[in-house]
């Protein structure tokens, strides 16, 4: 298991100048406080998410170098934890130190003996978070597996999720050092070698391997990034031959996900690639789960119900998210507008809804079945053109555009400066009749009755979709037998068509 | 009672209305709901009573984030149901009949909320009370 802690912007903010607050003293006095936690939804990473900050009192501690914490304070935690159903987290300062702190004799006999067996009603582990200079973070579980057994696990990670910028602090061990490699070279010349270290370690997770996801899918293999998910349960079929890059004539009925896993374990650039093709619905609980795994979420899917549930994810667990989505208007085969959207969403920035990508009430039609594909299907309109078209120019540009500004997210945070008036915007939309490409600022928080922003934002497992998850269905033996039919079919393919051209 | 009838029915009840349990044979609309009575008070009805019912199925997530999509009204309303099926642009505007258990006449106009919700910046805003004054009297009003 992999741990990790995750602490909004807003929230690092507030806790560096509290435990700082002494930093320009006369002595170098450390500083503490309590915050609430809750599990994320990860199925391979256990993540704490700090979701409140409680900062003592005057009379809540004594300040002596070190810090005494008074019975009372802990108890206040201890309530709110339990009010909340929420874990409890100590964090304390070293102002003088500047990378991952290993624990004091002393602190490690706070947290074990004192603060562990206070908050045990919690049924939570405590979460320990050191901060070191200004702006490193490191932490750590302490777990309870049986009554009087203790064990200490590291995190692999801190977290820092802002509107326009991520970071992870991480301790010297948790990777091998990252060198660079000759089929990178170009890359990392491009932006150097702590950049694409960064880029390359986001474990990124794309909803939807259809024509968006295919490219988005190609541009991180090629960019060198890790750890890649890709949630999907369609097959290809037919008329999807003309957008999906990594399929051919052979592929049809193959489910998307393999055959985009094998494409990009097979160009991907990163020395040790990890692709996790999962083929089911993002309305699966498994497939919820594995993209909770995730560092950052790209959503390449085409429906109000799909983009709920990734709103859902993104905010409840402190994830960003990008997504994007093409519409195209073209009655009777008439091309009359093409426009493609695509926004950088998350934690402190405005959801998905509240930016009109979907309304409650589409992605309500949806999941009762009443609307399918932008039209409700009990609808008479059966002359009227099926939705969905789309061509895979539109789907590059849509690709293109979720790149850049995850390139912009992971590898430039100072590019996002308020001089140039168009640097510093989260939304883009592009008209293609009208040759038009229009940023646009939406306001950076959610509607005030907004159930993302303000009720769900940081509760990990509690903070899942009030509808119940799709229950995963058996597949039938005749349809197995049928796809590893098509699958050795598949590959019988590509082997005579390589062996043709090598005869040619 | 379903928890999204529940909370439905005790936000009615705070709002004067005398709410019931209500379920339809419809098969768009499954689960159980509230119906009580309404007087319209506005457009060419104004001060009339009717039926109206509303279902939330638990699929479709909970109140207040989701509204009901379809909207039943007893007794039928031809009118009504004329002027939403000539509204219809693909998104909405179907209009179903059936009788109830108690052999009542009912109409279901496909009617969701599709523009406002989402945006209401109040706290408190997504309510019973917002979804009558803004969302039901608007369907009155252009009767």
């Amino acid at each position: 298991m992999i741990y990790r802690v995750v602490i909004r912007e807003a929230m690092h903010l507030k806790l560096v100048d509290h435990l700082l607050s002494y930093l320009h003293g006369e002595d170098s006095q450390e500083e503490v406080c309590f915050a609430l936690w809750y599990p994320g939804d990860g199925t391979n990473r256990y993540t704490g998410i700090l979701s409140e900050v409680m900062l003592p009192n005057a009379d809540d501690r004594d300040l002596h170098g070190n810090v005494t914490v008074h019975r009372k304070y802990l108890n206040r935690v201890l309530e709110c934890a339990l009010a909340a159903n929420a874990g409890v987290a100590v964090l304390h300062s070293h102002p003088e130190a500047y990378d991952w702190q290993a624990l004091s004799r002393v602190d490690h006999d706070t947290e074990r003996n004192v603060i562990l067996p206070f908050i045990r009603e919690t049924r939570l582990p405590l979460l320990g978070i050191t901060l070191a200079g200004n702006n490193f973070w490191s932490a750590r579980f302490w777990h309870e597996p049986s009554v009087g057994e203790v064990q200490l696990d590291d995190c692999n990670d801190v977290r820092r999720i802002g509107p326009r910028k991520s970071y992870a602090d991480s301790p010297p061990f948790a990777y091998p050092a990252y060198t660079r490699r000759t089929i990178l070279k170009r890359t990392i010349d491009s932006w150097g070698l702590a950049a694409q270290e960064r880029l390359a370690r986001t474990h990124v997770c794309v909803v939807g391997a259809g024509s968006v996801g295919a490219m988005v899918l190609e541009s991180l293999a090629r960019t060198g990034i890790e750890q890649i998910t890709i949630i999907d349960p369609d097959e290809v079929a037919l008329h999807n031959l003309d957008r999906l890059v990594y399929a051919d004539r052979f592929s049809v009925g193959l489910l998307k996900v393999d055959l985009a896993a094998a494409h990009i374990r097979r160009i991907a650039t990163a020395s040790l690639p990890v692709v996790r093709a999962v083929p089911l619905s993002i309305r699966n609980e498994r497939a919820y789960c594995l993209a909770a795994d995730a560092d950052l979420i790209i959503s390449c899917v085409d429906n109000a119900e799909a983009r709920d549930v990734v709103n859902h994810l993104a905010y409840s667990n402190c994830l960003p998210l990008i997504d994007g989505g093409v519409d195209v208007d073209s009655p009777k085969g008439h091309l009359r507008s093409a426009r493609w959207r695509v926004h950088l969403a998350g934690p402190d920035m405005r959801c998905l809804r509240c930016r009109n990508q979907y309304t409650s009430s589409e992605a309500a039609d949806e999941r009762q079945g009443l609307r399918r594909h932008g039209r409700y299907i009990n609808s008479n309109e059966s002359s009227s053109a099926e939705p969905g078209q789309n061509t895979f120019a539109f789907c590059n540009l849509v690709a293109a555009e979720e790149i850049r500004i995850l390139l912009r997210y992971v590898v430039g945070d100072s590019w996002w400066h308020e001089t140039n008036p168009t640097s510093g915007l989260w939304s883009f939309e592009h008209r293609f009749v009208d040759a038009c490409t229009e940023p646009f600022e939406h306001p950076s928080a959610c509607v005030s009755s907004c159930e993302f922003a303000h009720k769900r934002l940081g509760l990990g497992k509690f903070g899942r979709p009030s509808y119940p998850f799709l229950p995963e269905t058996h597949v039938h033996w005749r349809s197995r037998a049928k796809r590893w039919f098509r699958r050795l079919r598949h590959t019988v393919q590509c082997l005579r068509a390589t062996l043709l051209s090598f005869l040619a | 009672m379903s928890k999204n009838a529940g909370l439905f029915s005790g936000e009615l009840s705070h709002l004067g209305y005398t709410p019931q349990p209500f379920s339809t044979p419809m098969r768009h609309c499954p689960g159980e709901g509230v119906k009580f009575e309404y007087r319209i008070k506005d457009g060419s009805r104004i001060g009339e009573t009717v039926l109206l019912g509303v279902v939330i199925p638990d699929v479709a997530g909970a109140w207040p984030e989701v509204t009901p999509h379809w909207i039943h009204v007893s007794p039928p309303d031809s009118v009504l149901a004329e002027q939403v099926q000539a509204n219809r642009d693909g998104q909405h505007g179907c209009v179903e009949g059936y009788k109830d258990m108690d052999g009542v006449e009912w109409m279901a106009i496909s009617a969701p909320v599709t523009d406002f919700w989402d945006q209401i910046d109040d706290p408190n805003g997504k309510s019973v009370k917002t979804y009558l004054e803004r969302h039901i009297r608007r369907i009155w009003a252009a009767r």
